[in-house]
């Protein structure tokens, strides 16, 4: 179907984020000084709640269609069309309107916490545009159904959030951390690119679902396979570098520190889960695990390890800020776990229990995720407002802060605890389904290894609540006043999601299942 | 299929060749301006393989939907080498160096 009135309204959570970008760029040449930028700010999130409002809308329409995906296919244009010279279109299935509402619910919360958290910045007319392109490429990443589409979202996506982590660009700490970011992040586009040349050489065409086709019309074992093969690894190691898997992930402790607390939740609450999406959606499309069966074991076995090194790493670290990027290398380690069970063969098990584990542990990742995004993301917003309040970021100085800002410190508590797994919260859950499903595809070690991960990551947050609250308050902390209200609207509605989901989680996993299932090909029942 | 008595292998031999001289730019250089251009290096690689398989199809057919990628594709990477150049004059004006390796504030 081409692009008529019908499909403009499907697109409508793409044409709000990045309209409205414009509409606010062109805003922040009208409207100065500090009222003007509230006005940004309160403009920014109405876009943000409308495009929200749209995407519960797709869902609902995905409900009705059965959860067949809607297809838009934009060029060539016309309703006449042949997949296989490579047509272009928007692929929206229930995983993309998963992920986009994760995406643009953060940005909404951020929206609202920079209109206080920002007030003394400059430059407010660039930095509202640059959150909805943010977003609004997010959104279009995971819309999108083939190559092209998703090469032009990504870097679209990738340059705002450089321009966002160096946005206070006087200090030299964000332009380093923004530099360093920016190399690695380049690199791995441009290998991804390289990569996908190679695909469309194999296969010639662009569009996702058809390369995954036209691959398996190819003879099994032919010398393409080698091609394949470093195709495969360029798509992991590209893609690897946005999701920070562990070798790949030096630029993560830098750059999100550095940036603005509002973006740092943003990059770690959501924009480094682009990488990990794409490694799901691109596997379940592309390399079916019973012709690459290996790569689902060399994934899991790195995400292993992001999570003990994020784990011993974060142990260490003074900033907690840094401290917190850690531990968000960890939770990547989780998700991309949960993804690569995904991808096993799993041939020594019933076929029946190996599909029950592939779809537990896709399932248990893409919850994480939105535990991840909650928590991490409140968790970042919560070290903004002590940044805010008393200027440092080190653990010595904001000793015992939380006896003087109650509110914004029961909030960090429940964060830490969903993030470390107690169980009525949202992390608890996850957690559960990823290990559940490495238990059933009969991984024991691995399953061992999560738990003991998870148990050492109980070690830091309580040491961060220890510090936080129970410590003798240093004379910074003293002079801590209490937060203002915007910011802890923010943190606090964030904080009821946690308990709230974690309360009836019944909802939202069912929706992460079906989006797991739409992510590996299964049937919906 | 030889369009215009090249073999198909030149040009991807040239590819992988680009793409190599990128990377070890990228690898061993510290001069930040070098940098950005071991990336424009590794961009071109991508987009000659793209237009290289653009026209390996059978009867002199040339898919357009490579070359729009391409075409796309350059004009992003302009936008991205931009944003490097700024990053790399920031960075110039705050430490007066473009060595990268004197960039270490951040090692804790």
């Amino acid at each position: 179907m081409s692009v008529g009135l019908t499909e403009w309204f499907y697109l409508l959570p793409l044409v709000l984020t990045l309209g409205g970008a414009l509409i606010v760029g062109l805003l922040g040449k009208v409207l100065k000084g500090r009222r003007g930028d509230v006005a940004l700010g309160v403009v920014t999130a109405v876009f943000m709640f409308l495009a929200l409002v749209s995407i519960v809308n797709l869902y609902y329409i995905l409900m009705y269609a059965n959860w067949s995906p809607l297809l838009i296919w934009y060029w060539p244009p016309g309703p006449v069309f042949d997949p296989t010279t490579g047509a272009t279109c928007i692929n929206i299935d229930i995983l993309a309107v998963y992920m986009s509402v994760v995406f643009v619910f953060l940005g909404l919360f951020v929206a609202i916490y920079s209109i206080k958290y920002m007030e003394h910045d400059d430059g407010m007319g660039l930095f509202y545009p640059l959150l909805l392109t943010l977003v609004g490429s997010m959104v279009g990443v995971v819309y999108a159904g083939d190559f092209l589409t998703l090469f032009i979202f990504w870097e679209s996506m990738s340059v705002s959030s450089y321009a966002l982590v160096a946005f206070r660009k006087e200090e030299t700490e964000p332009i380093e951390a923004g530099l360093k970011y920016f190399l690695l992040s380049a690199f791995g586009s441009t290998l991804i690119l390289f990569s996908m040349s190679y695909l469309y050489g194999l296969t010639g065409t662009l569009n996702l679902a058809q390369i995954g086709a036209n691959l398996a019309l190819l003879p099994a074992g032919g010398a393409w396979m080698n091609v394949a093969t470093i195709t495969i690894m360029g798509l992991i190691i590209g893609f690897g570098i946005k999701a920070a898997i562990a070798p790949l992930c030096t630029w993560l402790p830098d750059a999100h520190p550095a940036a603005p607390s509002g973006i740092s939740a943003m990059l770690s609450g959501v924009v480094i889960m682009t990488g990990s999406y794409a490694i799901l959606r691109l596997f379940g499309y592309f390399f079916s695990p019973t012709v690459y069966p290996v790569y689902g074991y060399i994934l899991s076995w790195f995400a292993l390890f992001t999570m003990i090194y994020g784990n011993l790493m974060a142990l260490t670290q003074k900033d907690i800020k840094r401290l917190l990027a850690y531990s968000t290398i960890t939770n990547v380690g989780y998700i991309i776990f949960g993804f690569a069970v995904g991808m096993m063969p799993l041939t020594h098990i019933d076929p029946n229990a190996a599909e029950l584990a592939r779809y537990l542990s896709v399932t248990g990742g893409l919850f994480h995720i939105t535990a991840h995004m909650l928590s991490k993301g409140m968790l970042f917003l919560c070290a903004g407002v002590f940044l805010h309040e008393i200027g440092t970021r080190d653990l010595d100085k904001l000793k015992g802060i939380g006896r003087k800002m109650t509110v914004t410190m029961v909030c960090f508590d429940i964060g830490a605890l969903s993030l470390a797994g107690v169980p009525p919260l949202i992390g608890f859950f996850s957690k559960f389904f990823i290990i559940w499903g490495s238990i059933v595809a009969g991984w024991y070690l691995a399953a061992a290894i999560l738990v003991l991960s998870s148990a050492f990551s109980v070690v830091y947050y309580l040491r961060m609540i220890q510090i936080l609250v129970f410590a003798e308050p240093s004379p910074e902390a003293l002079k801590a006043q209490r937060a203002s209200p915007v910011m802890l609207f923010s943190i606090v509605v964030l904080t009821l999601f946690i308990v709230g989901i974690g309360l009836f989680p019944e909802f939202f996993l069912r929706v992460a299942e079906l989006a797991a299932k739409a992510a590996l090909g299964l049937p919906f029942s | 299929m030889i369009p215009y008595g090249v073999p198909l292998e030149f040009f991807l031999i040239t590819a992988v060749f680009l793409y190599a001289v990128g990377f070890y730019i990228m690898a061993t250089k510290r001069n930040m301006i070098k940098f950005i251009i071991g990336l424009e290096l590794l961009l071109d690689g991508a987009h000659l393989n793209f237009i290289t398989f653009a026209t390996a199809w059978p009867g002199f057919v040339i898919d357009p939907l490579a070359q729009s990628l391409v075409i796309i594709s350059i004009c992003i990477g302009g936008g991205v080498i931009a944003v490097g150049l700024a990053f790399v004059i920031r960075a110039y004006n705050l430490r007066g160096t473009l060595d990268i390796r004197k960039l270490n504030e951040l090692r804790h």
